[in-house]
């Protein structure tokens, strides 16, 4: 995503040299400035630190000493037992949702993909107001849709299965999606589009010949988003998908893993560590990304 | 270059489109084969630290070894409770074959009549769960509520030599224990504060108004009229601390685990907690929670453990029944359902610990002088929740609500639930 | 001959846009006007016919204590939560909104739980606040007594605030340091030379050229607090004694256990309602301000 305003340098100019009063009320601040952002990591870090330590340590440890590092009686079992728990596979749930995500970006794409092409083209008031009913989809609170939404999802024979739960999910991104995705288009030249359709190109074919590979990232960044939303998403798998489906997502395998055993930190730690293992494996590789795709989301806004 | 990734794009799609409905024919009921009792049966089962998603698979086993043509598919609650789960199913017609351990009255019409099977009539607790005379769930045995679990050690130091058989001599031993140090009461939090009230007051509810769930669900009574003494005494133990303050900070498993190390004299528990007992470093008595009135035998808290249902809109009704029929007939089946869970059944005596066999002579004292705790059962039911909302208000005692102020809440909360 | 070419260029756009319109129609808007119906019966989530009961629902909100606390927990989430959030990110930009790697690394540090699912969050700081959890432990085993952290209403409740805004905040952050990008590094220079203060800097010249971004900042951070569950389903259940059930929790909570879908319908729509006109008042509010402050 290029940021229009990252290629700017916003590097100030060094301070002429300072003296006296001045150069200590700098330096005081700076160092109060280094003191709040120390503090600060710290409280943001210590909680992960008890995470992934706690994770290779004996109940007894974990009591007793709960932010010591025993090296020598660290332990992968408890790990081990989580990977070879029998009432949930974790491995199994990996696959299951990083499908889920797969298959709803790419269903997000072709729905939101064209229709924000004719939003951003269109210049009549029912273009605005398409947008705008999508838009407004931000603001209803998504648990508040679950109760009607079984109610619909069964009556279209669709409640407790994969398709009910993925046609929600990929919903659920449809105003984001809608929203960047006509903003971005609205920046791509006409002419291109005018070029297509003079070689015969229709409107659909130019879209997706001309257009969509110019979109490259902002669909990085809706996909980023996404992603994460989909991964971490517990209360529409928990209901839409429910028992009777079989299936577990990463969150909603850890609530039921986790659930009877909330005293017992060699199951929690574990658990969770594993849990959030690849969203932060994600987030340390792509943090540019996420970072970037935020921040143009809301600049557009 | 373009051309090339439209096609990718529709590549993506058809393969999505292929993993829908891949998985969407593994869901849900599907195959057929409804006649002859063959197909599988998925089973809706409760989900505990006594009762693990091995221990099912590993009790339906046999059955399905038995009969090659059935498989069972055990699902554990995707909610906090079966009942929750079961709601949101019944809601998207996701509903399972059979249900264990649900609170069937309110839906007792989408479920299968098995009033005309032997087996299902005659067991335990199945007539009180009976609605309008028909038999829809069929438990495997009893457990009872009104328990006091003891530590031995700790009521001989504090020179308690016999356990109390009524109230009174139960307020007088905790300030016996706490005279001499010791924390008379283990308390929890989780959903464990309502269901120890619940078992405290059982005895005294029933011995009072054998129709108290009738007459509560009619409006003749209100909680406010009746439950006030239980929940002043409760109070006053709380007051006087012999409970513990910061209960609704410890979870199910501290508190167990508190006075399984000994840090409490006594433990209000169900009978299942005999189960979990299995290795104490001391010994542990259990004694029937007396009434607030009373000498005499007072009527003691029970429960139908493991009752099994059977939809109506199940297309494998025939392979149901028999899971069903094994379950709660077959002698092995049974026995170990009853082991695991510390639960009890006339007939099928099972070798438990001493413990257990304490239990077992309680059940045998009070006979059919038994009744619902808590929310209740079969057609002495109060509304679906009130177990959770009964919890939640009480839990305020700790906050420092008032007796009647609880009370009144909940009154409130009975009163605008549809009946 | 005009005609048809106008239907046939029609054409495209209607197949484009009719899959996000009708999935948009059916998975969205019809469940919101379902909810708006629902909320007027006593559906009970089985039942073939949920049965009209008019403005019953409502009319019992207003007296339900537990609809009512949670409407108080739920505001102070969106008071509290909101103005943190926008505080605590706004602080943490200016501090760190420089190019370099330790700033880099401190951007990183203070938004990573942005990627992390609100379940898991609630989970490990339960695991870290409880009774035996870790703090306590440490505290007790060091002769210290344990504190309440989740087990006295008003420790409980801030303890949810405190998590919120610990795994909040990054995200309002790294928006802000995008905003402050957006500020003519000149204007800064220019008032610099004309002598201002840091403060004044930041008041006169920094803040209204972020205007825009306060106001989204504000409102995104205003909308996810109303709709807070996972955090409060995993670290306090809701409790002690159901102090810290927010609305969205009571929702999904009861109307399923209680069997009680019209009622939680009727509760769903004053929250979206409610949502959807605290979202636009404060747009058009800030918005207002903006221009004021520009002009």
């Amino acid at each position: 995503m290029s940021n229009p305003t990252s290629r700017r340098s916003d590097r100030r100019s060094p301070a002429p040299s300072r003296s006296g009063a001045a150069g200590l009320l700098h330096t005081s601040r700076a160092a109060t400035r280094w003191a709040g952002l120390v503090l600060g990591s710290l409280l943001m870090l210590v909680p992960m630190y008890v995470l992934v330590v706690n994770a290779f340590k004996d109940q007894d440890d974990i009591q007793n000493s709960p932010f010591g590092l025993p090296l020598s009686r660290l332990t992968l079992a408890h790990v081990q037992d989580v990977l070879d728990n029998p009432d949930f596979d974790l491995v199994k749930a990996y696959g299951v949702t990083l499908l889920f995500v797969v298959v709803v970006n790419v269903l997000s794409l072709a729905v939101c993909g064209p229709v924000s092409y004719v939003i951003a083209r269109g210049r009549g008031r029912r273009h605005v107001a398409l947008l705008l009913m999508f838009v407004a989809g931000t603001f209803i609170p998504n648990q508040v849709l679950l109760i009607p939404v079984v109610f619909v999802l069964k009556t279209l024979g669709l409640m407790g299965t994969v398709p009910g739960f993925v046609l929600f999910e990929t919903c659920l991104t449809i105003p984001f999606s809608v929203f960047l995705y006509a903003a971005y288009i609205r920046t791509i030249p006409r002419e291109l589009d005018e070029a297509a359709a003079i070689d015969g190109a229709g409107r659909i074919g130019t879209f997706w010949r001309i257009v969509f590979p110019l979109m490259r990232p902002v669909v990085a960044t809706a996909v980023i988003l996404h992603s994460l939303s989909i991964w971490n998403d517990f209360v529409t798998p928990q209901i839409i998908l429910g028992p009777g489906s079989g299936l577990y997502t990463v969150t909603t395998g850890v609530y039921a893993a986790i659930g009877q055993y909330s005293t017992n930190y060699t199951v929690v730690f574990p658990n969770l560590l594993l849990a959030i293992a690849p969203a932060l494996a994600f987030f340390i590789v792509m943090q540019r990304y996420i970072v970037n795709g935020l921040t143009s989301g809301a600049t557009k806004g | 270059m373009g051309r090339r990734r439209a096609s990718t794009a529709l590549a993506g799609i058809a393969a999505a489109t292929m993993f829908m409905t891949a998985c969407g024919s593994g869901s849900g009921k599907s195959d057929a084969g409804a006649s002859g009792g063959e197909g599988t049966v998925r089973m809706l089962v409760n989900i505990t630290p006594n009762l693990t998603q091995s221990f099912w698979k590993d009790l339906v086993r046999p059955f399905e070894a038995a009969n090659p043509g059935i498989k069972v598919k055990i699902e554990s609650p995707s909610s906090a409770s079966v009942d929750t789960t079961l709601t949101t199913e019944l809601a998207a017609g996701t509903e399972p074959d059979v249900v264990e351990g649900a609170n069937i009255h309110p839906f007792a019409e989408r479920l299968l009549d098995l009033s005309g099977q032997p087996w299902a009539t005659s067991a335990p607790l199945a007539d009180k769960l009976a609605v309008d005379g028909k038999t829809y769930a069929v438990p495997v045995g009893v457990q009872l509520q009104s328990l006091m679990f003891y530590n031995k050690d700790l009521f001989a130091k504090a020179g308690i030599t016999a356990p109390p058989t009524t109230m009174d001599e139960l307020t007088a031993d905790m300030a016996k224990l706490k005279a001499t140090g010791i924390k008379p009461v283990q308390t929890a939090g989780d959903w464990v504060t309502g269901a120890q009230i619940s078992m405290i007051a059982a005895p005294t509810l029933l011995g009072r108004q054998p129709t108290w769930y009738t007459d509560v669900n009619s409006g003749k009574t209100s909680l406010t009229a009746t439950m006030k003494p239980v929940l002043d005494l409760y109070n006053s133990w709380l007051g006087a601390g012999y409970l513990n303050k910061d209960a609704l900070g410890v979870k199910y498993a501290d508190g167990e685990a508190a006075f399984l190390d000994g840090k409490a004299a006594m433990y209000p528990m169900g009978s299942w907690f005999a189960a979990a007992a299995t290795n104490p470093s001391f010994p542990i008595g259990v004694f029937p929670i007396p009434a607030i009135d009373g000498t005499g035998q007072a009527p003691m808290g029970v429960s139908p453990t493991a009752n099994y249902a059977i939809f109506k809109s199940s297309k494998h009704q025939d392979a149901a029944r028999k899971l069903v029929e094994y379950l709660t007939n077959n002698k092995d089946a049974v026995t170990t359902q009853l082991k695991q869970d510390g639960t009890f059944r006339t007939g099928f005596s099972y070798h438990g610990s001493e413990l257990g066999d304490a239990v077992q002579g309680i059940l045998q004292q009070v006979g059919t002088n038994v009744g619902p705790t808590g929310g209740g059962y079969g057609p002495d039911q109060l509304p679906a929740g009130y177990d959770t909302q009964f919890n939640k208000n009480v839990q305020g005692l700790y906050i420092g609500q008032s007796v009647p102020t609880v009370l009144s809440s909940l009154d409130k909360w009975l009163a605008a639930q549809p009946k | 001959m005009t005609m048809l070419r106008r239907t046939r260029s029609a054409l495209p756009g209607v197949v484009m846009s009719a899959p996000a319109i009708i999935m948009f129609g059916l998975l969205m808007i019809v469940p919101l006007a379902l909810s708006v119906y629902l909320s007027f019966t006593n559906w009970n989530g089985y039942s073939a016919h949920p049965m009209g009961v008019g403005l019953a629902n409502y009319r019992r909100l207003w007296h339900d204590p537990e609809v009512l606390h949670a409407a108080w927990v739920t505001g102070v989430l969106a008071v509290v939560g909101t103005i943190g959030c926008n505080a605590l990110g706004l602080g943490a930009a200016v501090a760190i909104s420089r190019p370099g790697k330790a700033n880099r690394i401190f951007r990183a540090v203070f938004f990573y739980p942005y990627v992390i699912s609100a379940l898991i969050i609630g989970f490990l700081w339960s695991a870290i606040l409880s009774n035996g959890g870790v703090i306590n432990n440490y505290l007790t085993s060091h002769g210290h007594e344990a504190l309440p952290f989740l087990s006295d209403p008003d420790w409980a409740l801030g303890s949810l605030i405190f998590v919120v805004l610990w795994s909040g905040f990054g995200l309002t952050m790294v928006l802000y340091i995008a905003a402050l990008q957006t500020v003519p590094a000149s204007l800064i220079e220019a008032a610099r030379i004309d002598g201002a203060s840091p403060w004044a800097i930041f008041r006169q010249v920094t803040m209204p050229s972020i205007a825009p971004f306060v106001t989204v900042n504000l409102v995104l951070v205003l909308v996810s607090m109303m709709r807070v569950y996972e955090l409060v389903l995993a670290l306090t259940g809701g409790g002690p004694a159901g102090q810290t059930q927010t609305a969205a929790y009571l929702i999904l909570g009861q109307s399923f256990q209680n069997n009680a879908l019209g009622y939680g319908s009727a509760q769903a729509v004053i929250l979206t309602v409610v949502t959807g006109a605290l979202a636009l008042g404060l747009t058009t509010l800030l918005r207002r301000r903006e221009t004021a402050v520009a002009a």
